[in-house]
């Protein structure tokens, strides 16, 4: 056989591949576009970004834009260019212009806000080598949110963002401030808000580490203990904070003999409860009166 | 005769190969049993479990426990068995990687060394745990426990969620990143101690007390005396009366000494008191780098978070809160000094396997490591050919200066070993066709009977609640007795110059090569240096604590997607503290507020 009759019959093969793999995408049937919706999804919570973005690519293109999956499928799609590595000024236009089509034309109010969250977290980072930050725009896509979702829990997160875009300023207290002042406002409209410890903590730090605020510090770190603190894994960490900012506060010794109690009863592993028994001893030598109680260390529960 | 066809030979050995290649394949699908999924027939699964661990009586001990699985009657109903996979770590990361990727790695791997086994790619390839550590681990219910076990125990073993029955409450399996567990760790390695000789020590007590009884001391003793190492009062004459090991560093030190004069009055030149090594030189600068400057933590520790930094260690140095030139800090250093001066000559050349060889050769009196080398080096010590040489060894911890010797005033307290998570972790692979069975083969190796045999078969220590290791492994259990270890200064960054110059001039300074004047000299003319100095290391710190909490929008993303699209609960939660974890670090510029608070006229370093 002449070499350009293999040329042509190889061309042929790819050209009916091409025309074969095109006719099984336009004619995906409903349960095999929901089955590759999920392949896709299970890809995307995997952290594979690049695949998942491919696979949803190749799903929209065969999905009519009223499908249920439609703009979930977008948003997907959308979150990938977002987080794919490495980042590109490409893919980050990509991911705004994805969001804001939800934005624009989705009946699901709910993927609208979180869409709109999502394009104030990329005006808020440095999302590629070069891209600036925009904090003004970041806010102006938080406020939508809260305005838009005033009881609801998509305008709680998007407050915290918000807070976060004016507490993180450098060297400006009274901005620092006022994005404390937001959160305060907010918690009281709604305390029981599932963000509530995570604002109160995040108030607590920025109190103790930004305005030298002990006593508000440690009243933020103590509400937000009762509901539970947000960072399980930091959890002695906070409590050794807390039981040092009070011992500096006279009137707070009963919080501080507290927390130093609790570090050895609830995370004695945590690498500070010898030293939570030291301040306990030093507290029980200056106010004999209190009969502060020094807790045993039970570090592992070991056999004989 | 006719020319051998050399065009063919080739051909042929390529069949050959091909063949042999191909029917290997076949072998290992025919005994995993793949074919009879065609056929048909009841399917004979294999269960692979892949480990680095090749340390002396670890794979017989894992040879024992996989026998006694696969003899349980439901797992031969199955047919299922596990094998296991040992492989050298020299070559465990990139042979991990390679099967990881291919989607060819075995059911359970052993978790570290491989890149594929490390931040979104753990999400990516290995299978999340969370729900099954969630409940109960049924290797713990009422039969399979002892029945002289304390019914409390009993009750928290066989009802408590899994991942609270181990001694760290599962921490050593815990992604804080990813907030998930995608590990099941086996194991603890236990604490760092010194191991010595019983025969020699013996020797140089006694020549320590016959010292003792004379009116003027040899110099080997009078140079320890008089250097205030040790305080010859009634506390030395009792201990040097008793078997006891050194109990104190100048006690210690004494000893060396003593080693050293016996060594020259037996002309045994290889014999030196420690066998240092550049594997165990840190660990004597770790031991006692809490215990001298504990003190700085407080005023170090620039948010809070009782973990202090490297940058926060420079920037320390930067406020004028430590410094090269302080008491404090050269005790610490010149400390370090006098130790390593009782290791071998040219010990920084010197490997851990040749650390070890020489201590079980008796060519050493002591040696510092961990308890995954206590079967060896036990071993090593009577297993000599010649039995007059097999020794006893002793464990002790790394003793610290008394308060009437030498450093004495500047010491506080030990590093408490409170934070030991457990190791040895293992990881289901996500595209294992046998997760259910990887799982009840965690569970089964993870069971309080279970793992505490199959611990001390190995001769490392158990994780499970209420276990107990061997008598030779209880001196390695981690000691709740002292400071916080990650309070302590951090000297080695992890960027910039700084970690290359340090780390140099202190090998140079603890092998004798340069002074203390000089090891500091140089130290701070690097850490001064515009480009590479601290200044550098600030900005450097900044982008790294930048990218690294851009990262963690990635996690943030899949917990939302996982609540939004498949319907997890779990997730929600997850996302809310993610959202804290991201938002409090300010996008790294807590980093910036720092500095801005300590130098207060001069703008960020960009580079």
């Amino acid at each position: 056989m002449k070499p350009k009759y293999g040329i042509v019959c190889l061309l042929g093969i790819v050209l009916v591949s091409l025309a074969a793999c095109s006719r099984k995408a336009a004619e995906l049937s409903e349960a095999e576009l929901n089955e590759a919706f999920e392949r896709a999804t299970e890809e995307l919570v995997c952290f594979n970004f690049p695949v998942s973005y491919q696979m949803f690519g190749e799903l929209l293109e065969s999905m009519p834009s009223d499908h249920p999956q439609y703009f979930k499928s977008l948003y997907a799609r959308a979150t990938c260019a977002q987080h794919i590595t490495p980042p590109t000024e490409a893919l980050s236009v990509e991911a705004i212009e994805l969001f804001q089509k939800i934005v624009d034309g989705c009946p699901d109010k709910q993927l609208v806000g979180r869409a709109l969250i999502n394009l104030g977290r990329i005006a808020e980072l440095r999302d590629y080598p070069g891209d600036e930050v925009d904090m003004d725009k970041a806010r102006v896509f938080y406020q939508k949110v809260i305005d838009a979702y005033p009881d609801q829990e998509l305008a709680d997160e998007a407050m915290l963002w918000n807070a976060g875009t004016y507490i993180q300023v450098v060297d400006d207290p009274q901005t620092i401030r006022q994005g404390v002042e937001l959160l305060e406002q907010w918690l009281v409209k709604r305390p029981d808000n599932v963000f509530a410890s995570p604002m109160l903590t995040y108030m607590g730090s920025t109190y103790q580490l930004d305005l030298n605020e002990p006593a508000k510090a440690l009243a933020c770190y103590i509400k937000a203990d009762e509901i539970g603190l947000p960072a399980e894994s930091q959890i002695s960490a906070f409590y050794w904070r807390m039981a040092m900012l009070a011992e500096k506060i006279p009137s707070e010794l009963d919080t501080s003999v507290l927390y130093y109690q609790k570090i050895i009863r609830i995370t004695p592993t945590s690498g500070r409860a010898f030293e939570s028994q030291l301040a306990l001893e030093r507290l029980a030598k200056a106010n004999p009166g209190k009969n502060i109680q020094v807790p045993k260390i039970n570090l592992y529960q070991i056999g004989e | 005769m006719k020319k051998l066809p050399l065009n063919f030979l080739g051909v042929g050995l390529l069949l050959v190969v091909f063949g042999l290649s191909l029917a290997q394949v076949l072998s290992n699908s025919f005994n995993a049993g793949e074919f009879n999924k065609f056929s048909g027939a009841d399917g004979k699964k294999i269960i692979r479990i892949a480990h680095w661990q090749l340390e002396p009586g670890y794979r017989v001990a894992m040879d024992k426990m996989i026998a006694s699985y696969n003899a349980l009657p439901k797992v031969k109903e199955a047919n299922v068995t596990v094998v296991q996979m040992p492989v050298t770590e020299k070559v465990y990361g990139q042979w991990l990687n390679v099967h990881l990727m291919s989607g060819t790695a075995p059911d359970i791997c052993e978790k570290g060394f491989a890149k594929m086994a490390s931040g979104d790619y753990i999400a990516r390839y290995f299978e999340p745990m969370g729900d099954f550590v969630a409940q109960p681990n049924p290797y713990n219910a009422p039969e399979y426990l002892p029945e002289n076990i304390n019914p409390e125990l009993a009750k928290i073993l066989a009802e408590k969620p899994w991942r609270e029955t181990f001694n760290d409450g599962m921490r050593g399996g815990w992604d804080d990143k990813l907030q998930n567990h995608y590990a099941v760790p086996t194991s603890f390695f236990g604490a760092i101690r010194l191991y010595y000789n019983i025969t020699l020590i013996t020797e140089a007590k006694q020549l320590i007390r016959k010292e003792l009884t004379k009116p003027k001391y040899d110099s080997w003793m009078s140079d320890r005396v008089d250097g205030g190492f040790v305080q010859v009062n009634d506390g030395l004459k009792a201990w040097a009366q008793t078997d006891s090991p050194p109990d104190t560093l100048g006690r210690l030190l004494l000893c060396s000494s003593a080693l050293r004069h016996i060594a020259k009055l037996k002309n045994q030149h290889k014999l030196v008191p420690i066998a240092g090594s550049s594997y165990s030189q840190n660990m004597f600068a770790d031991a006692y780098k809490i215990p001298f400057t504990s003190t700085y933590s407080e005023d170090l520790d620039l948010d809070v978070n009782s973990t202090v930094t490297a940058v926060e260690t420079y920037a320390g140095w930067e406020r004028g809160i430590w410094g090269f030139d302080q008491e404090r800090i050269k005790a610490y250093y010149q400390c370090i000094e006098e130790v390593c001066k009782e290791f071998p000559p040219g010990f920084l050349a010197l490997g851990r396997d040749q650390a070890i060889n020489r201590f079980v050769l008796g060519q050493a009196a002591m040696v510092a490591s961990g308890a995954w080398d206590a079967n060896g080096i036990i071993k090593g010590a009577q297993g000599h050919s010649d039995k007059s040489e097999n020794f006893e060894v002793g464990i002790i911890p790394f003793p610290l200066p008394a308060k009437d010797e030498k450093w004495g005033e500047f010491i506080t307290y030990p590093g408490n070993e409170a934070q030991a998570t457990a190791g040895a972790p293992y990881s289901i692979f996500q595209r294992s066709q046998n997760v259910d069975w990887a799982v009840d083969f965690l569970r089964y190796m993870s069971s309080f009977k279970v793992n505490q045999q199959f611990n001390r078969d190995a001769g490392w220590i158990p994780v499970i609640m209420g276990t107990s290791p061997t008598d030779l492994m209880k001196p390695f259990s981690p000691n709740p007795y002292g400071l916080s270890k990650s309070a302590g200064m951090n000297f080695f960054p992890g960027s910039t110059n700084i970690r290359t110059i340090y780390e140099g001039q202190l090998w140079l300074y603890m092998s004798g090569d340069t002074d203390y004047e000089t090891f500091s000299q140089r130290v701070v003319a690097g850490l001064e240096n515009e480009n590479n100095g601290t200044k550098r290391l600030w900005y450097a710190e900044w982008e790294k604590s930048r990218n690294n909490h851009r990262n963690n929008e990635r996690m943030l993303a899949t917990q939302k997607i996982r609540e939004m699209f498949q319907g997890d609960q779990s997730a929600k939660d997850k996302f809310v503290r993610g959202v804290y974890k991201v938002v409090s670090a300010n996008n790294g510029n807590g980093l910036r507020s720092q500095w801005s608070q300590i130098h207060t006229e001069e703008p960020f370093p960009k580079y």
